[in-house]
């Protein structure tokens, strides 16, 4: 439930999640500190679905086919990406030694029908991050780790 | 974040973690996984695999672009599955429309709640 403004009913919400949402798939980035995102979402036109992420100067992001450190055009306001990159912007904020993370997200919400999705998208940042720096207990669907430790052992 | 550089050297390693997230997907196992989460078969399971699929070969690509596989296969990778959300009761009733439609909603309780 991130991201809600409860001032927005007098102080009175009440949110129920839907079967709709973020598929993500995250692995450690090899360099540390260079973040690769990719949407699936076919919304977002093929040449504008991945951008580069550089968690040493201030999460600073590309387009794709650019190196974060020799970067010249940022990234519009209202872009897909601006989500990850604030996000990614504040957990560096708070874990300063944190390393990057790959991921891909494809999304089956439907575009701007108030279901959140940009808070899930923040959700699913933290969960890549997380997952690759354990910031917390792990919130793993289904990962190579789980399975070769069986803690998945019932499914 | 008392092991913090615990995981970090963990995943340093790519050669311990070379198992392919993208077979463990097709086997079956993401279906239940999400089954076990609480979607049902109205909730479009294969669709959301398929995007899972899809995702993980995407950053199969990342990985050989980058360099990750270059000398045991693919680091290690995980899925996760993040819900969108409708307001049941806020400033827009129309949410609760689009939620009773989606069927995952129980009416009774809510009225307990809203009484």
């Amino acid at each position: 439930m991130a991201g809600k403004h409860t001032d927005y009913a007098g102080g009175k919400s009440l949110l129920a999640a839907v079967p709709r949402g973020f598929c993500v798939v995250a692995m450690p980035s090899l360099d540390f500190s260079t973040c690769r995102v990719t949407t699936l979402h076919q919304g977002v036109p093929l040449g504008d679905r991945t951008v580069t992420l550089d968690l040493t100067e201030g999460v600073s992001s590309s387009a794709a086919g650019t190196t974060p450190s020799n970067a010249t055009v940022e990234v519009a306001t209202g872009h897909w990406s601006n989500y990850v990159r604030v996000a990614l912007r504040r957990l560096k904020r708070n874990f300063p030694d944190l390393r990057a993370v790959d991921f891909c997200i494809g999304c089956d919400l439907p575009v701007a029908s108030g279901m959140s999705t940009s808070s899930a998208l923040i959700c699913a940042v933290f969960l890549a991050v997380d997952y690759v720096n354990s910031l917390r207990g792990s919130l793993t669907l289904v990962s190579s780790s789980s399975f070769r430790m069986g803690r998945d052992k019932e499914l | 974040m008392g092991d913090f550089t615990t995981h970090q050297e963990k995943f340093a390693d790519t050669s311990a973690a070379p198992l392919s997230l993208l077979d463990e997907l097709a086997d079956g196992r993401l279906r239940r996984a999400m089954e076990h989460a609480g979607l049902g078969l109205d909730d479009n399971i294969d669709e959301k695999v398929q995007l899972f699929i899809a995702a993980a070969a995407e950053l199969r690509l990342v990985a050989k672009h980058r360099g990750t596989e270059r000398f045991s296969g693919p680091a290690e990778a995980a899925a996760f599955w993040v819900p969108g959300r409708v307001e049941v009761r806020s400033n827009s009733p129309f949410y609760l429309a689009i939620c009773l439609a989606l069927k995952k909603f129980y009416l009774g309780t809510v009225v307990n709640i809203l009484s």
